[in-house]
């Protein structure tokens, strides 16, 4: 086998095949926005959608799933008789080392991630929609500029150290147990970290305004008459909401719902810093492959397991409340 | 017939400003009320007060006899027609008729049945499937109407709504709502600035400037015997010449005025040197010598209108003038022109000014 043949290699030409036929077919449509914006402009904005699709989205995913299906070999024998490629990296996320038995501590800590993440939409989506309501039907202009920047400034602080933050908030010497022990609610201090507390208070305070922007922006574009509408044909609030109000701003809801999923199943940080000795989360798993045994393919195939499946899950959620994927990007 | 809707000595502020000044009136079951004004003066307020969107500062609104103090919107027998409709974009026709049946929980059977009868009243049969937008703005209107009226309130409240339409659909609309409301028997609260709206659907119209109003009355009544120098000039066209009264004798007044001395009808009982103004219709303006006053002067503009046309003429001091010329006129006076046009004491109004 010549190393040109190998898998990469291939799926790099096949990719710039792809490519060469995708300008083509949008041949004309380049043609007339180089014509209609200058060339330097033209060039320019062309040139850095392709830079940005290619170099630094589709590139790194195309060689991370390539090398997630290679062994974890020394650098001499790349390329060599031993580089075939394998299934191994991703059996071994739910087979243990001896084989046989279930690998049941990574498939926990896979799923526990996935239901937290939709936990953390719930809540952020709680949190969210009585405010983004009210500021979007109600508030006035005062209003509304100071709650969106009491919103914002928080997050000028870096999210680790906004994280480290809640971990001094919550251990047995922190604020809370200490207001907790003087008020007398209870006579020892709760082992917050163990009940996995702060997680779940640094995940969704994370990750907020990711669901309030979205959610603001369609409920602002709900004509304030329709509430009105509703409640003028005898409708309680609660029916409001959830028939006229929330099917109206359902693109926002499932735009903003996306990308807290998203980012909490994929943060690393929040479950390192304020995760308690038992939390189980995923991607500190994958982090580990990467830079505690040293072995990428494997971290690469665990990488891709959590990527397909958070997707699996954004697209049966949008199914099943009829959301496209143009709503949700709209 | 029984009142429908009670007003009494309605006050409604808003801050330091106030929208409407101590309003009172009844409204009969099953008439069709319009209350006319110009922007700003208040009427779409008192709308809004009725629907239950706006605490009144003082006074009463009540609804077939029971007060609406402390009555929340969503409970009150009222039904109100958006200016911009408001339909849901996200329901389809026959869902958004049925909105308010669902609301209150009647059953799935009893609702499309009741929707049916709503489409078939307002000629939309083969549109209840669609979505909202996918309908003309004629047949948007039609479906506000039905989601208002599939509730059946004791009053429906209509904020101009047909504002929003071309002059041809806004005409057609006009006999299509009067012709739902005979056959439905419902009250009627129309909002309108449109004084043609008014006088061609209403049973009785309320004039309303500046938070009050100016009068109450049937359509003709407003038109022909208009109570305020407001009402004269807002309903319809006039010609206003202020003056002075010189003369009253059994219902009449005589005004001295800057084109001469004008006899016409003193219904507020005008006394000798009060000021007020003379208001004329132009089509009470007549060709030629035969009424008790004559005026004259130099024809100016024309302005042709199909069944009829305008035309205004400058008497002395560069007063303008219009009459109503009808289409069986001869020739059309040239600018400048001599013409002389008289009218009966009878057909002119003096009022306060």
């Amino acid at each position: 086998m010549t190393p040109f043949l190998t898998p990469r290699y291939l799926i790099t030409a096949a990719l710039i095949v792809v490519l060469v036929a995708c300008t083509l077919a949008a041949a004309r449509h380049v043609r007339s926005f180089l014509r209609r914006n200058g060339l330097p402009v033209g060039l320019f904005v062309v040139g850095a959608v392709v830079f940005w699709t290619i170099v630094l989205i589709v590139a790194p995913q195309i060689f991370m799933l390539d090398l997630s299906f290679r062994f974890n070999l020394p650098r001499s024998q790349l390329g060599g008789p031993q580089d075939v490629l394998t299934f191994q990296n991703y059996r071994s996320l739910w087979i243990g080392p001896d084989g046989q038995s279930w690998n049941l501590l990574q498939l926990r800590a896979l799923a526990v991630t996935l239901a937290g993440s939709v936990f953390v939409v719930l809540a952020c989506f709680a949190i969210c929609y009585p405010i983004a309501f009210h500021l979007a039907q109600f508030a006035g202009e005062r209003r509304l500029r100071l709650a969106l920047a009491l919103l914002i400034v928080p997050y000028w602080i870096n999210e680790i150290l906004r994280a480290f933050a809640f971990r001094i908030l919550f251990t047995d010497q922190g604020l809370i147990n200490r207001l907790l022990l003087e008020s007398g609610l209870i006579s020892q201090p709760v082992d917050f970290f163990n009940i996995e507390v702060p997680l779940y208070t640094g995940l969704v305070y994370a990750y907020l305004l990711f669901m309030f922007f979205p959610l603001y922006s369609a409920l602002r574009s709900l004509p304030h008459e329709q509430i009105e509408a509703a409640r003028d044909l005898g409708a309680p609030w609660w029916h409001i909401h959830l028939f006229v109000v929330m099917p109206a701003a359902k693109a926002g809801i499932a735009s903003g719902a996306t990308m807290v999923f998203m980012l909490c199943a994929g943060s690393l940080a929040i479950p390192q810093i304020l995760g308690g000795t038992r939390t189980l989360w995923f991607t500190p798993i994958v982090y580990d492959r990467f830079f505690e045994s040293y072995d990428w393919p494997q971290g690469a195939a665990y990488a891709v397991m959590l990527l397909l499946t958070c997707i699996v899950v954004v697209l049966t959620v949008q199914r099943i409340f009829r959301v496209g994927l143009r709503d949700v990007v709209r | 017939m029984a009142v429908s809707v009670s007003i009494e000595n309605l006050t409604i502020r808003y801050g330091d400003s106030t929208a409407v000044t101590d309003v009172s009136f009844d409204i009969q079951q099953g008439e069709f009320f319009t209350l006319l004004g110009p922007s700003g003066c208040g009427k779409t307020t008192i709308l809004r007060a009725i629907a239950g969107f706006i605490e009144p500062s003082a006074g009463e609104i009540r609804i077939g006899g029971q007060s609406m103090r402390g009555v929340g919107a969503n409970r009150r027998p009222t039904a109100l027609v958006f200016q911009s409709l408001a339909l849901f974009p996200t329901m389809s026709v026959a869902d958004n008729i049925g909105y308010g049946l669902r609301v209150r929980g009647v059953g799935k059977a009893e609702r499309n049945r009741r929707v049916d009868e709503l489409l078939q009243l307002v000629a939309l049969e083969d549109h209840g499937r669609k979505g909202v937008n996918e309908i003309s703005g004629g047949q948007r209107q039609r479906v506000a109407i039905a989601r208002a009226l599939a509730v059946e309130p004791t009053v429906l409240l209509l904020d101009e709504p047909l504002s929003a339409l071309d002059l041809k659909l806004r005409q057609h609309m006009r006999a299509e709502l009067r012709a739902i409301q005979r056959r439905v028997g419902t009250t009627f609260i129309y909002i309108t600035h449109d004084q043609g709206e008014a006088l061609a659907m209403s049973d009785r119209i309320a004039v309303m400037n500046a938070g009050r109003i100016e009068q109450i009355g049937e359509a003709r009544g407003i038109y022909t015997r208009p109570e305020t120098a407001f009402v004269a000039g807002f309903v319809g066209e006039t010609n206003r010449v202020p003056g002075r009264v010189l003369r009253t004798f059994n219902g009449s007044a005589v005004l001295e005025t800057p084109l001469g001395n004008l006899a016409g009808l003193n219904p507020a009982g005008l006394a000798i040197g009060d000021k007020a103004a003379i208001f004329v219709r132009p089509e009470a303006l007549k060709s030629g010598t035969g009424g008790e006053n004559h005026v004259s002067g130099q024809a100016d503009t024309f302005i042709y209108e199909g069944n009829f046309g305008h035309l205004s003429f400058l008497v002395n001091e560069g007063h303008a003038l219009t009459a109503l010329l009808p289409p069986d006129t001869g020739a059309i006076p040239e600018r400048g022109q001599p013409v002389s046009f008289s009218f009966g004491a009878g057909d002119a109004i003096i009022l306060a000014d």
